[in-house]
């Protein structure tokens, strides 16, 4: 029975992989049974509907109220029809729920290879970003995957419920603080960063033809949850959250998702730091654009600078250090200083000086580099401790 | 007596007093005991919850007509969202029709004086009223953001006012808990002589049914809404993960009673509309028993298939697989009534009286809602269409087009019998045909949305998706003016409407056969059971403008033969 | 159930009967509200509903219930090493008491339908006296608790050096204390103005409140059990759960986040906000991941210890406030019994609070074995 509708389902949704009215594309090997059972569902619910209305609409025409005409008499029961209506429809709905299972239990279960250590990516969700740590140690807060190789996921949360779905693939699963959830997939499209990025004739870089698969929460989280998804950022000329697919093995992955910091500025460094923690979910870059936490260039970093606490208390930087020292202490201990204004919702990291010394490289400077770098990152954590008391002060 | 004369005086004209000028002052109506008048302010109190809770969704929309931010930040509109959909379905949708049209036409249609605990009545009503007022002081003070299903562990971290809002609930709860065991001991106990369980109309079996999932599934809530309370006040740990609790556990609490929760609210709508649809075609429903028995057997599967709400939250396979399956089996007694109401239609005589409209769009509306819940039911669509706008759409088709829209036609339906005024035809079909133009127009296209792939509660969305949202919020407009010439052309009705006679549409249940407004104790004469869905004997009668008996001949008959009411 | 209508059914008029009767008495006796047609329908309607309303209590409760299942589930040693700071010799006794109750509730029941109206205020009475005394050993157990720090999860500081603390059983007896001693001077005062009912009303409530002081002196008079429970108590935990690293950490930081810190720590926050930041060093980095979950296994075992007795408060303190309810309910009884306002067709209220009561009863007997006796 499924499978004679799925004849049919050419009419409304095609088989080609580019997506239909009703569906985005069919990027994974779960996507095309997906939506074949929703094209079934769909006829089937389609029949009953229009014969269920098209007999009262015939009614209502044909049994009209004229003239105080009374109703004529007819039976008011019916056994064997009773039976009919109940049994039938049963069955249609024992069929699609085999279906239905069938296709789950598929999604539920990895297979060998995908299962393996080696093929398994940690989605770590937090107050409002996405992380993702390939086997090797890799970090970053863009997804890439190898087309035609099962990767398996390995999900939780550190705050809040959320929810990883990535609509292409057809796949979700709640990120649930305190345990670890899974799901697979295999994605059978490539979506590559050179398509959903380009650069002009000018030198200009430019959304793409093309987006990368998205990757969305679909458990609300608070007030960036609709924040948590693969969007193009004007700001930073650059995606957030990405979903790419590429040609290789998920070992030549690495060329996408390492990061080799010694050959980098620390400014670059920082950069990096910025996206791949999910810094970037909650601050903006650039003069006006505003979200859930401050925006580093607003007020400046300058001497003589202030900022106030929502706990009443304030701060007023009485050299470059204390700059530093503000915002290294606003990162490890994230709940403690809360700017005014500004909700307190920041989780904690625990970085190491050097990815500090970077972190603070680039948040001071956000929208460019500067010209000239403060030399060695791990000077300004130098200056940290021998300026600690007088910021213990000021808190 | 003759018959003329008595027929004149059951259906001719008012009584010197009825229940509303029974007595005069607010106090008389803030301390009354009856059911007709508590019932009556049930009506005012929920119309003002549904007003205020239909502005947020109005705002809502407007602020989802672009992608961008228009004037809602992200907080204000998660605020916005948690209270329109936490009124609409609390302060709202469960109280609507039990127990503002419940409580008015239960004992009036059982053929009793009043409901068995008057006291217990208006308590639940004031029970209604500290729980509404709760929900405002969490508006007013600190407005709630956790969504109505105030998911832990977000529910324990937010510094919005959650704990007011569950104390709203909590007291919500045992309102609706009385209301429903008032209904259970009326209907068990004080049935006339006559009144047997198959003789009663179908709204009663609707609302008994009703009123075993108000019983028995609304405590759990009450346990949840306590527990989230200790949660955030003491830290009591069973839901917190920081603290070693198991926020999956508190989904399953919570839709242990909000599945049912849902039929709840659809329950009763099928009941009404099971009335409405006989009436109006003036013709004796079809498969009386099926309709009867497929209430009860939706109020006990209802409790079976709460983990469809959690298939993405990372329980086991096998238990999902299972509530699948469950799910499934719920959709059987549903589609059997919808079968049965069209079968009733053939060969009626039609009016397509306001009320009517609103019953075949029901008919419609709940067609598609049930119907979209298939590939929710279904496990491998629903991992896709889990918790995006397929579901918005999917659930307000139900308890919009559903509840709301067989809300609105049983108050047509029995405004005249409320108020003893006949409202505008033409006005009310008008209202009813813009409220179905205007929420297929609002709906409609989030299915397509859903199935797209864009999740609910987004402040912000992709602009692939903008030409639904658009088109969703012209549907909300009109919905909403279509809503405001109902509700214009009811209030208009009370001064300017004709006198309303006591059976203006011919109907064969109880509350017709008193006057209209009845009198206090319901009924001037003893009442006389009939088939509540018999139309044979009665007839439209041009001196009282409205339906009389032909022949008083069952009255003399069963008169003098009291049976005793079948016992439980 | 129902019987035939005591009005007449000719169908001719019986207006007059219909706008005003309800102001008149009901032929059955003054306590038949109007729209019942006998006694008889409406003590039906009374039981039905208030076996209604046990249901409703039964699922109330059987959310906690399913809590206990799960949790103990999730962890049984935690269930099996916290439940020996039980002691089940005042359990036993609880329970024995609330059983005694039922009888004489039952017995207060047969009582008043008898219209036996001296029986049924000694019943009654006794029912009081016995759910006094069980508030009184309840008492004396949560205070215990207290005392050692035996809180619910985030509160939990079993094991760290106890400060002063406030006088607990003061604060928890004062309520039983006024109103022993209000109601002894009522007594009093309406013995010396001759009020009959009042002096009989209060000298009852004396009678039943000074229950509660009987509770205190029994659960006092053995803690020998108590003791000897808790020393080897002591052994096992410390064997399990370490406490100088109780987790109390981690809620802090939590609290951070809802910007409602809990006062009562507010001080030494910083101290154990650092504390836990050395212990999750390293967690946001892949490869110190495995440190990080060890850490974490560590902490969530002593917070679920917590979680034993999350589940026991707020179990057997859901339990109390029905007890207190119950009471509540019997003094309303007692006044009704001695204004002489049951008969034989009348004494539903009576029957409705015993059904209440049995129901209370019946909760205590599955908590009972459910926290003190499982292994």
């Amino acid at each position: 029975m499924i499978q004679a509708f799925t004849v049919n389902n050419m009419v409304l949704f095609s088989q080609q992989r580019e997506g239909s009215f009703s569906f985005p594309e069919q990027a994974s090997n779960f996507a095309v049974s997906v939506d074949n059972t929703y094209a079934a569902i769909f006829w089937v619910s389609l029949l009953f509907f229009v014969a269920v209305n098209g007999v009262m609409v015939y009614f209502v025409a044909k049994y009209r109220r004229k003239d105080g005409k009374k109703a004529e008499n007819s039976p008011s029961h019916n056994l064997p029809m009773e039976l009919a209506w109940t049994i039938l429809p049963s069955l249609i709905l024992v069929v699609m729920f085999v279906q239905g299972a069938l296709g789950y239990l598929e999604m539920r279960i990895p297979p060998e290879s995908a299962n393996a250590v080696e093929r398994t990516i940690e989605v770590k969700a937090f107050k409002y970003g996405w992380q993702f740590i390939y086997p090797n140690g890799d970090i970053t807060s863009e997804l890439h995957l190898a087309q035609n190789v099962p990767v398996r996921f390995k999900i939780s949360a550190k705050d809040a419920l959320h929810s990883f779905f990535i609509r292409e693939f057809r796949i979700k699963m709640d990120c649930v603080p305190g345990r670890y959830t899974e799901c697979w997939v295999t994605p059978t499209m490539t979506r590559t960063p050179s398509e959903c990025v380009t650069e002009t004739e000018s030198g200009e870089i430019e959304k793409g033809p093309k987006e990368p698969f998205h990757l969305q929460c679909a458990e609300y989280c608070g007030q960036g949850h609709s924040q948590m998804r693969t969007e193009w950022k004007e700001e930073s000329k650059s995606w957030a959250f990405p979903v790419y697919v590429h040609d290789l093995s998920f070992e030549e992955l690495e060329v996408f998702t390492r990061w080799k910091t010694g050959e980098h500025t620390p400014w670059k460094n920082g950069e990096f730091y910025f996206n791949a923690y999910g810094c970037v979910g909650c601050h903006a870059i650039g003069n006006n654009a505003q979200k859930i936490g401050p925006n580093f260039q607003s007020d400046g970093w300058n001497i003589g600078g202030k900022r106030d606490f929502s706990n009443g208390e304030s701060i007023t930087f009485d050299s470059e250090s204390a700059i530093d020292n503000y915002i290294s202490e606003s990162i490890n201990y994230s709940t403690k200083l809360v700017v005014k204004g500004y909700p307190n919702q920041m989780p904690k990291f625990e970085f190491d000086q050097d990815t500090l010394g970077h972190l603070i490289a680039f948040i001071r400077s956000p929208e460019a580099e500067p010209t000239n770098t403060s030399s060695n990152p791990s000077d300004s954590i130098e200056t940290k401790s021998s300026d600690a008391t007088s910021s213990e002060e000021n808190k | 007596m003759s018959i003329a004369k008595q027929r004149e005086k059951l259906f001719g004209h008012a009584p010197e007093t009825n229940f509303l000028t029974e007595s005069k002052g607010w106090a008389s109506w803030l301390c009354t005991l009856d059911h007709k008048r508590i019932g009556i302010m049930y009506l005012i109190g929920v119309m003002g919850a549904f007003c205020l809770a239909g502005i947020f969704a109005l705002i809502l929309r407007i602020e989802l007509f672009t992608p961008g931010q228009m004037f809602l930040g992200n907080q204000t509109y998660n605020r916005m969202f948690t209270l329109h959909g936490a009124i609409m379905v609390f302060v709202f949708i469960i109280p609507s029709i039990p127990a503002a049209l419940g409580n008015f036409v239960l004992p009036v249609m059982l053929g009793a004086k009043d409901v068995a605990f008057p006291r217990l009545n208006l308590a639940s009503f004031y029970l209604w009223m500290g729980g509404t007022f709760f929900f405002i002081v969490s508006m007013v003070s600190n407005a709630l953001d956790t969504g109505w299903t105030f998911y832990t562990p977000y529910s324990v971290q937010t510094s919005t006012a959650v704990i007011a809002a569950t104390t709203g609930v909590f007291i919500l709860g045992f309102s609706s808990i009385f209301t429903g065991l008032n209904f259970i001991v009326t209907v068990n106990t004080m049935r006339p002589p006559g009144m047997t369980w198959f003789k009663m109309p179908l709204m009663l079996w609707a609302l008994y049914s009703t009123a075993i999932i108000q019983v028995l599934a609304t405590p759990v809530l009450a346990i949840t809404g306590l527990l989230l309370m200790a949660e955030r006040i003491i830290g009591l740990g069973i839901f917190d993960p920081a603290l070693g609790g198991d926020p999956v556990l508190f989904q399953h609490f919570f839709w242990f009673y909000s599945h049912p929760a849902v039929y709840i609210m659809i329950l009763p709508a099928m009941g009404i509309i099971s009335e409405l649809i006989a009436v109006h075609a003036q013709k004796k429903i079809f498969g009386y028993d099926f309709i009867a028995y497929s209430s009860i057997a939706i109020a006990l599967l209802s409790f079976l298939v709460w983990g469809h709400h959690m298939f993405t939250s990372g329980q086991s396979e096998m238990v999902i697989v299972i509530f699948s399956a469950l799910t499934f089996s719920v959709a059987i007694p549903s589609a059997v009534k919808v079968f049965n109401w069209v079968a009733t239609l053939y060969k009626g005589s039609i009016a397509l009286t306001t009320p009517m409209c609103y019953a075949l769009s029901f008919i419609f509306l709940f067609g598609i809602g049930g119907l979209t819940g298939l590939p929710l039911g279904t496990l491998s669509t629903d991992i896709h269409l889990h918790d995006t706008y397929f579901v918005v759409a999917h659930f307000h088709y139900v308890m919009v087009g559903g509840t709301l829209i067989a809300f609105l036609g049983g108050l047509f339906h029995w405004w005249p019998k409320m108020f003893g005024r006949m409202y505008n035809e033409r006005g009310g079909q008008w209202g009813a045909l813009l409220v179905f133009v205007g929420f297929n127009v609002t709906f409609f296209p989030q299915f397509i949305m859903g199935s797209r792939g864009m999740p609910r509660r987004y402040a912000r969305y992709d602009p692939e998706y903008q030409i639904f949202h658009q088109l969703s919020t012209i549907g909300a407009i009109i919905l909403g003016i279509g809503l405001l010439i109902a509700g214009y052309v009811l209030i208009t009705s009370l001064y300017r409407g004709k006198r309303a006679p006591g059976n203006p549409w011919g109907a064969a249940t109880l509350e017709f056969q008193c006057c209209s407004p009845p009198t206090f104790h319901n009924f001037e004469h003893d009442v006389i059971v009939n088939d509540p869905y018999d139309y044979s004997s009665i007839e439209f009668d041009e001196k009282v403008d409205g339906y009389v008996p032909v022949e008083p001949a069952p009255a003399e008959e069963s008169a003098p033969n009291p049976l005793p009411a079948e016992t439980t | 159930m129902t019987t035939a209508k005591p009005v007449d059914v000719n169908g001719n008029a019986i207006e007059g009967h219909s706008h005003d009767d309800h102001h008149h008495e009901h032929p059955d006796g003054p306590f038949i509200a109007h729209h019942f047609e006998t006694a008889e329908q409406q003590f039906d309607s009374g039981k039905l509903g208030m076996w209604l309303f046990l249901v409703q209590e039964i699922l109330f409760f059987s959310g906690l219930f399913v809590a206990y299942i799960i949790y103990r589930n999730h962890n049984p040693e935690i269930f099996e090493a916290a439940h020996v700071h039980l002691d089940k010799w005042l359990g036993g006794l609880n329970t024995l008491v609330l059983l005694f109750s039922s009888l004489t509730m039952a017995w207060a029941v047969r009582c008043s339908q008898l219209e036996q109206h001296l029986g049924a205020v000694i019943n009654i009475v006794i029912t009081m006296v016995c759910a006094n005394i069980f508030l009184g050993v309840k008492a004396i157990e949560y205070t215990h608790k207290w005392e050692l720090g035996l809180f619910w999860a985030s509160a939990y500081t079993y094991g760290q050096p106890q400060g002063d603390h406030p006088p607990y059983l003061l604060w928890i007896s004062a309520p039983f204390i006024i109103c022993t001693l209000v109601s002894t001077m009522l007594a009093i005062y309406f013995r010396v103005t001759a009020s009959d009912f009042w002096f009989k009303f209060f000298l009852c409530m004396a009678i039943s409140f000074s229950g509660y002081f009987g509770g205190l002196g029994i659960a006092w008079a053995m803690p020998s059990a108590e003791h000897a429970d808790h020393g080897s108590a002591h052994g096992e935990v410390h064997a399990s759960a370490d406490p100088g690293h109780n987790a109390s950490g981690e809620n802090h930081e939590d609290d951070d986040h809802n910007g409602q810190p809990s006062d009562e720590h507010a001080k030494d926050e910083h101290a154990k906000d650092e504390h836990a930041k050395d212990e999750h060093a390293g967690d946001e980095h892949a490869g110190d991941e495995h440190a990080g979950e060890s850490t974490h296994d560590q902490q969530k075992q002593e917070v679920n210890m917590g979680g034993f007795f999350s589940i026991y408060y707020i179990m057997t303190g859901l339990h109390a406030i029905h007890i207190i309810a119950g009471i509540i309910a019997l003094t309303w009884l007692l006044y009704r019994v001695l204004a002489l306002h049951f008969r034989k067709n009348y004494f539903g209220p009576v029957e409705n609070v015993g059904l209440y009561w049995h129901l209370v009863d019946l909760i205590w007997i599955y908590l009972f074995p459910m926290m003190y006796l499982i292994h």
